[in-house]
């Protein structure tokens, strides 16, 4: 569609309220931080500029390489399960079934309570050794584990642990689904197609912005996920969830060391955007907007 | 339409610019409040009901005696009171008087001159060389011990004398593993101590204080030997071995919390390293428990055992009210209404007053008392401020996780301590 | 439509119930807390109390003597229920702009969006504390409100476009035909294709903001400005005793309000857009 060539002014208009957000919330705290990595800023404002000092101890630093390598890991095995875990609850839900309405609500309580400071108790209480999944899983004679004990394991379920709210991806599916015009599937009934090929020739293409939209956010999330190990593990055992968010709140606001942790941050900053980079590479085969039909 | 939809938008958010600014610089132009002038303290604190009410309470006195002055207390639970009190130190926003824990001080003030030199004040009722050692950076007073605060050995009498040991028992290093090993061989369910990753960091702490006089020096070098680290890693190692504790793996989720340990709460643990103003919160619903003396090698120089406030209170050195916010502090620390309505919600007081006066309308619970002045009586050195230090306590804390897990020899784990130390020593 | 097997309709119960289950287990767990004592608690693994306890919903609810639970709530719904309304308004406008508008520097610009997503937060909150410190906005919930009206709840602007961009352009080419001007088109044609995405931004920003621990921490000091985050852990010491089963009967109070947005909003979720428009 070569009519669209010329611009249209408008579009600035209707962006602008996020152009004054970013030029006056945004920019000066984001460019301080940069110029920060330069320096060995403590907590209270001292600095002294450092040159590339912070980004060259970085790569020197066992605890920077231990929290990459379980970064990427949980990013690899969170990302995908949950993105994919919400597609397939999503499509369940989108059956008219009776009473969906209060399973949607139910499956989307995670969500609600994922932060909650009750729940981080019940974490411990259902992974411990003789926990609520150890009891289950005698009764079954199967053979135990200690989930959060073992540094093997640990981290999967950390993973399990955000797999679990998994609400926010399986909503924004929903929403996606129910966007998706009828009348696609009318004509895909209408050739004759089975339910799976019309999952693949309708369903999935019209959901791929929402697909992309969801893997994106997923991985910026995942990159930089925080709670779960500060609050269940504490990084832990043997700095086996040790995840980068973790290295660096601890970094800047255990250890005061300001300067290294924007360091540190800029060069997750650089690791998400080619991740998000490559995905939006990738993207160009396989999403398919509406609006260059 | 729509532009008036954006102005609409853009006129909201500067006009709650402007009514923001309007607000907010009120109290503080009471800068150089004469007497009268009307002043609001802000303090802030962490801690629970227990805590908060009595103080409110007595603020709530402190303004009926002087109404010039609102105290305006910023309270809340311990998680995240750090963060912000670090953030709003380095934002120039902290409140006029803040109750901080004793390993925060060097920290903070290492910062700069965060804190209000107490030097001058009149610190008679407080023991000075508690306030020297505990209380000081620098050679200045930086702040007000709010109460005594001990370690503290807490046994399980009952289940003892079920394992067959003798709750009287004076413990000494190897009679821990000798008779603390009966609970595990008595009910394989059941442990001597608690065992999380941190008390295993402590107690290995006090045995390297007995041994080597502490980790970590004041002049930042390390006191133990390469011989002596080794020792003390096979000596915990036979706590393993024993089951004198759990394995790391078992207790490892329950760091820093071990009295939410399911085992700890049904009393299947019979033993815990503690610390006297934590003493409430530990035995919960607990029977039979009683707090005894630490172990102590033959020759050692150094108990170990540690004596420090139970909170400090400090006063912001960039407060506009450094007068009022110590004739605040005075209040609370000296009247003895004040002394009365606080009574032990930041633990036994360190004055000497507040002491005589509660003990007088027996407000001490024994078994805090007991605990504490136990825990003063076999007060060892206070650790340097580079032991404190909360990467070092990282790197020793890392290496004890490791050599628990097996992953290292006592061999290892005494040689990447030592380097690990030093690296870390190096940098700070 | 076929008519939906039967075995197939008992195979998706039997997942969507067991599933539930898994989804609704923590729910019921802090129930069951909130009438058992500390000992139960820690002590027990089960999921009924043994010997039930009842005064910790009023015990909770009274809080420590100044403020009572109630005020927090309130405090919540005047820092969440605004931050919401300009999440909304905001994130339609610019999400319409990068979807359905051709201008120079476009991409450059949408990747600068998304890239303030990619720097994580923890070294920004020192900057931008000082920063909301200089305009006066420290203890108050304009730190949220108005990011929320200068749209930097970047996630939504990005989710908005998404939503805009899977519509087909068709649609707005027939109503400009029909002399429509862009905004029209946006709320009379596509917004009303998507009020599951907007309710989406509704919920969404409703129970994160709800939720928000670290921020309201750190630009909340007065008690009487406390949302039920700081609220709930107004009294959870390390070293004195508290009732675990109080936290819990306020924690249930506290997710009472996101449940029911939740639940109410999803009427919208089963409104599809039908046949609506498509005349291809």
């Amino acid at each position: 569609m070569k009519r669209h060539k010329d611009y249209q002014y408008a579009g600035y208009l209707y962006i602008l309220p996020w152009i004054i957000g970013f030029l006056s919330l945004q920019l000066i705290p984001l460019i301080n931080s940069f110029a920060y990595s330069f320096t060995n800023l403590q907590l209270l404002g001292t600095r002294r500029f450092i040159g590339l000092e912070n980004y060259a101890k970085l790569f020197k630093d066992p605890l920077f390489w231990q929290s990459m390598k379980v970064t990427f890991l949980y990013v690899l095995m969170a990302v995908p399960c949950k993105v994919g875990f919400a597609l397939l609850i999503a499509i369940i839900l989108n059956q008219n079934l009776k009473g969906i309405n209060l399973f949607r609500t139910l499956y989307y309580l995670p969500s609600i309570l994922g932060g909650s400071v009750a729940i981080s108790v019940l974490w411990r209480y259902l992974f411990m050794d003789n926990g609520i999944l150890n009891n289950i899983l005698s009764f079954l004679h199967l053979p135990t584990h200690s989930w959060l004990g073992d540094p093997r394991l640990a981290l999967p379920t950390i993973g399990l642990v955000t797999v679990w709210q998994f609400g926010s991806s399986m909503l924004i599916f929903l929403a996606g689904l129910k966007q998706i015009p009828t009348v696609l599937y009318e004509a895909a009934e209408l050739d004759g197609s089975g339910k799976l090929r019309t999952f693949w020739s309708i369903t999935l293409p019209s959901l791929s912005p929402i697909v992309l939209f969801n893997l994106i956010m997923q991985m910026i999330n995942a990159f930089q996920e925080f709670t779960p190990a500060f609050v269940i593990t504490q990084g832990g055992p043997l700095n086996s969830t040790y995840l980068y968010g973790l290295l660096l709140y601890n970094q800047g606001f255990k250890f005061f060391k300001m300067g290294y942790a924007s360091a540190l941050s800029w060069i997750l900053f650089a690791i998400i955007l080619a991740f998000t980079g490559l995905t939006f590479f990738s993207s160009q085969s396989w999403v398919h907007y509406g609006d260059n039909v | 339409m729509k532009k008036a939809c954006l102005f609409a938008l853009l006129a909201l958010t500067a006009a709650g610019t402007l009514f923001a600014q309007g607000g907010k610089e009120s109290s503080s132009s009471s800068a150089a409040a004469t007497t009268a002038k009307p002043v609001t303290l802000r303090v802030s604190w962490w801690g629970g009901d227990s805590r908060h009410t009595p103080t409110l309470k007595a603020f709530d006195l402190y303004h009926e005696k002087n109404p010039n002055v609102t105290v305006s207390g910023e309270y809340q639970g311990w998680d995240g009171y750090y963060q912000k009190i670090v953030t709003q130190l380095a934002g120039g926003t902290a409140p006029d008087i803040m109750q901080i824990d004793q390993p925060w001080l060097f920290e903070l003030c290492s910062q700069g001159d965060v804190f209000a030199d107490l030097s001058k004040e009149d610190l008679s009722q407080f023991d000075a060389k508690f306030l020297q050692s505990m209380c000081s950076y620098d050679g200045k007073v930086m702040g007000l011990p709010t109460g005594t605060n001990a370690n503290t050995f807490l046994v399980d009498v009952e289940l003892l004398k079920k394992s067959g040991i003798d709750p009287n028992t004076k413990w000494t290093w190897e009679n821990i593993v000798t008779e603390g090993k009966k609970v595990h061989e008595a009910n394989p369910d059941c442990y001597f101590e608690a065992g999380t990753p941190d008390h295993i960091r402590f107690w290995f702490e006090l045995y390297m204080a007995q041994l080597a006089g502490c980790v970590v020096k004041s002049d930042k070098t390390l006191a133990f030997n390469r011989d002596q680290a080794i020792q003390a890693f096979k000596y915990f190692k036979s706590w393993w071995d024993n089951g004198v504790s759990a394995p790391l793996s078992k207790t490892s989720l329950f760091y820093q919390k071990f009295d939410d340990d399911p085992d700890w709460v049904t009393g299947k643990v019979a033993a815990a390293w503690t610390w006297v103003s934590a003493l409430g919160k530990n035995i919960g619903s607990r029977q039979n428990m009683e707090t005894r003396q630490f172990p102590v090698m033959a020759g050692a120089v150094n108990t170990g055992v540690l004596v420090r406030p139970s909170q400090i209170f400090v006063v912001n050195n960039n407060s506009k009210n450094k007068a009022e916010a110590l004739k605040l502090l005075n209040f609370l620390f000296y009247d003895q209404e004040a002394i009365k309505i606080l009574g032990t919600a930041r633990g036994i007081p360190s004055t000497t007053i507040g002491r005589e006066l509660l003990a007088k309308e027996g407000k001490i619970d024994k078994l805090s008392e007991v605990g504490t002045n136990e825990g003063v009586a076999q007060g060892g050195d206070a650790q340097s401020i580079w032991q404190m230090n909360s990467q070092v306590i990282q790197v020793m804390q890392d290496v004890i996780d490791q050599f628990g897990y097996g992953k290292l020899t006592a061999e290892q784990a005494a040689d990447t301590l030592i380097a690990n130390l030093n690296a870390t020593l190096a940098a700070l | 439509m076929r008519k939906r097997s039967k075995t197939r309709t008992f195979v998706s119960y039997l997942i969507l119930i067991l599933l539930a289950y898994i989804m609704v287990y923590p729910l019921l767990w802090m129930i069951g807390a909130a009438f058992k004592t500390n000992a139960e608690i820690f002590g027990t693994i089960s999921l009924l109390p043994k010997e039930p306890v009842y005064n910790a919903w009023a015990d909770g609810w009274r809080g420590s003597g100044q403020y009572t639970f109630g005020r927090f709530l309130t405090n919540s719904f005047l820092m969440v229920v605004p931050t919401v309304l300009f999440t909304v308004a905001s994130s339609v406008l610019v999400g319409y702009g990068f979807a359905r508008f051709r201008f120079p520097f476009k991409k450059l610009l949408f990747m600068l969006m998304l890239s303030t997503m990619m720097l994580p937060g923890t070294v920004v909150i020192i900057p931008r504390y000082i920063f909301f410190r200089k305009l006066g906005w420290l203890d108050s919930y304009l730190p949220f409100i108005v990011p929320a009206a200068l749209a930097t709840y970047t996630f939504f602007n990005y989710m908005t476009v998404q939503f805009f961009r899977g519509l087909p352009l068709e649609l707005d080419e027939s109503a400009k035909l029909d002399g429509c001007g862009s905004f029209l088109i946006l709320t009379r044609i596509l917004l009303p294709l998507c009020t599951s995405m907007i309710f989406s931004v509704i919920v969404f920003q409703f129970v994160w903001r709800w939720n928000d621990f670290l921020d309201v921490l750190i630009y909340i000091s007065s008690v009487a400005k406390y949302p039920v985050a700081l609220g709930l852990r107004m009294t959870m010491d390390i070293s004195t005793d508290f009732d675990w089963n109080r936290i819990m009967a306020m924690s249930i109070v506290s997710i009472l309000p996101p449940v029911v947005v939740f639940f109410s909003a999803q009427q919208y979720f089963v409104q599809g857009i039908a046949t609506t428009g498509m005349k291809d």
